[in-house]
């Protein structure tokens, strides 16, 4: 058991969660119910799933260019991945695309409510509700 | 005047860093060419004057660093379990969590820590009221939701012991109590008071 | 180190497949942004395994220009995407009735991006946003015109909160 090996063991394993992990994500973008359930399991393989292939690599590699320029790739990757999954999912909320049914409690509904009572009222009857501002499109 | 220039100076450092990595090689020419780059990206490109009024703290720093691998690591493997074998279909829940200290800078960095955890994603947030609306994955009952609301505040409270100001960790002591009561109050927040 | 890296091959490939599934079906466009995305991360740690495996740096670079600009094709999408747009076979129709949201429902968290502009500039320019012609809401892009609404309640409620974002004092004196 020299130094190499263990390194290559250690450097194995975190390739493997990583794999391991943007698998279970690749399932679980396939078998959640809705956007926002499946941009969970978008956040696995982008954020602890890439950090973990990124490690395994590092000591593979083991000079210092590399090792800099994968603690960049990482950096960057941590700052950018919630600003995309943000903008998505706060669109993906106003457009609805999710299921209400599955939600146990909805506390931005709520507060959205507050300013803007009637127009609440009319959206949660649908956009056919009579005397609102959008009507039926048939 | 005298924070403004503190916080250029702070962000040419860090853009300099960045320039030094990408070269991989630290040399005076790799420093100057950064330097350069970095006064002349700041200068084209100005940021938006968010203050850090805090200083650093290194052991609140490594609180905050173990406590966030310790989640992240939990959470991805909890939900790659909820993915790979999980029988019934996964419920959520939106759930208003209001942050003591209210400037924009605690705001985002507690907005990115939480969306980097999978199983927490931040659909809206109000900046003036200093609520974040965050899509909670895999919610079971409504003791999930306050002890989620619990997790989102101790990681607040540990972002800002690592990188706040005097007067932001004192914000964060003194008002703890009454946050918590007052969510009651509060329309669109559950009443705290009756899980106890 | 073989079986390493045919493990993970096959992980990886899998997950591509399945993101790729998610791309074709949908339903909407953001899911099919989210599917890309995890493409990418998936890309991302496949070049880095390969690197790791044969112990050679040449994709680094490819990496770090994709970490970068990763996230600029999605927050592109989701702040144009349509959601009246999707298509008519959309399998769960009655999931999501709002396909866009009510004028004037948006909270205000435009205000950060809306500090630049005038603020009497984009008052003005409202009052013509709440009298939408019947079924603007249905066949329009909502996402562009939502914003506009913030303007209606930003009087109301801005005034408890004008001038004092700032102000810890204030702010911890409104929480109580």
């Amino acid at each position: 058991m020299n130094v190499t090996a263990v390194l290559d063991a250690v450097a194995g394993a975190c390739l493997l969660g990583g794999a391991l992990l943007s698998l279970a994500a690749g399932v679980g973008l396939l078998r959640f119910p809705d956007l926002l359930s499946r941009m969970h399991a978008a956040t696995k393989p982008q954020v602890l799933g890439l950090l973990l292939i990124l490690a395994g690599t590092a000591i593979r590699l083991a000079t210092v260019v590399d090792i800099t320029t994968l603690v960049l790739v990482g950096v960057f990757q941590l700052v950018t991945a919630p600003v995309a999954a943000h903008m998505v999912g706060r669109t993906g909320y106003r457009a609805g695309l999710f299921r209400r049914d599955l939600l146990l409690v909805d506390e931005l509904a709520d507060a959205r409510g507050r300013p803007a009572a009637p127009a609440q009222e009319v959206r949660a009857r649908g956009a056919s509700a009579p005397g609102g501002s959008r009507t039926d499109p048939e | 005047m005298i924070a403004r220039a503190r916080d250029r100076i702070l962000a040419a450092a860090v853009l300099t860093v960045v320039w030094v990595l990408l070269w991989g090689s630290f040399s005076l020419l790799t420093l100057a060419g950064g330097l350069l780059v970095s006064m002349l990206t700041l200068a084209v490109f100005p940021l938006p004057p968010v203050t850090f009024a805090g200083r650093l703290r290194l052991g609140g720093l490594l609180r905050l660093a173990v406590r966030f691998v310790t989640d992240l690591v939990v959470a991805s493997f909890q939900l790659a379990w909820t993915a790979l074998a999980g029988r019934r279909v996964p419920r959520s829940a939106v759930i208003a969590v209001r942050l003591r200290v209210r400037s924009d800078l605690n705001l985002t960095l507690c907005a990115e820590a939480v969306s980097l955890v999978p199983g927490s994603l931040i659909v809206d947030m109000d900046r003036a009221e200093g609520v974040l609306y965050i899509h909670v994955f895999d919610v079971t009952g409504p003791s999930d939701v306050y002890r989620f609301r619990g997790d989102v505040r101790d990681i607040e409270d540990r972002i800002v012991r690592a990188v706040g100001s005097d007067a932001e960790i004192s914000c964060l002591t003194s008002v703890y109590d009454e946050t918590t009561g007052s969510g009651a109050e509060r329309p669109g927040m559950i009443d705290e008071g009756s899980s106890r | 180190m073989i079986v390493v890296a045919v493990i993970a091959a096959v992980f990886l490939a899998a997950a591509a497949g399945m993101a790729l599934a998610r791309v074709i079906r949908g339903p909407s466009t953001l899911d099919r942004v989210v599917a890309t995305d995890v493409l990418l991360a998936i890309t991302v740690c496949a070049i880095a395994t390969e690197a790791a495996y044969s112990r050679d740096a040449t994709g680094l670079s490819i990496l770090l220009g994709l970490s970068l600009l990763g996230a600029v094709g999605s927050v592109a999408v989701a702040r144009f995407a349509d959601p009246a747009a999707r298509p008519a076979s959309d399998p769960f129709p009655e999931l999501s009735p709002e396909l866009a949201p009510a004028p004037g429902a948006g909270i205000r968290l435009d205000r950060g991006r809306r500090a630049g502009t005038a603020e009497t500039g984009h008052d003005e320019d409202h009052p013509g946003r709440s009298e939408e012609p019947p079924g603007h809401g249905e066949n329009s892009p909502g996402l562009g015109e939502e914003s506009a609404g913030n303007g209606e309640e930003r009087p109301g409620r801005g005034g408890e909160s004008a001038g004092s974002d700032d102000d810890l004092g204030a702010a911890v004196r409104r929480g109580s």
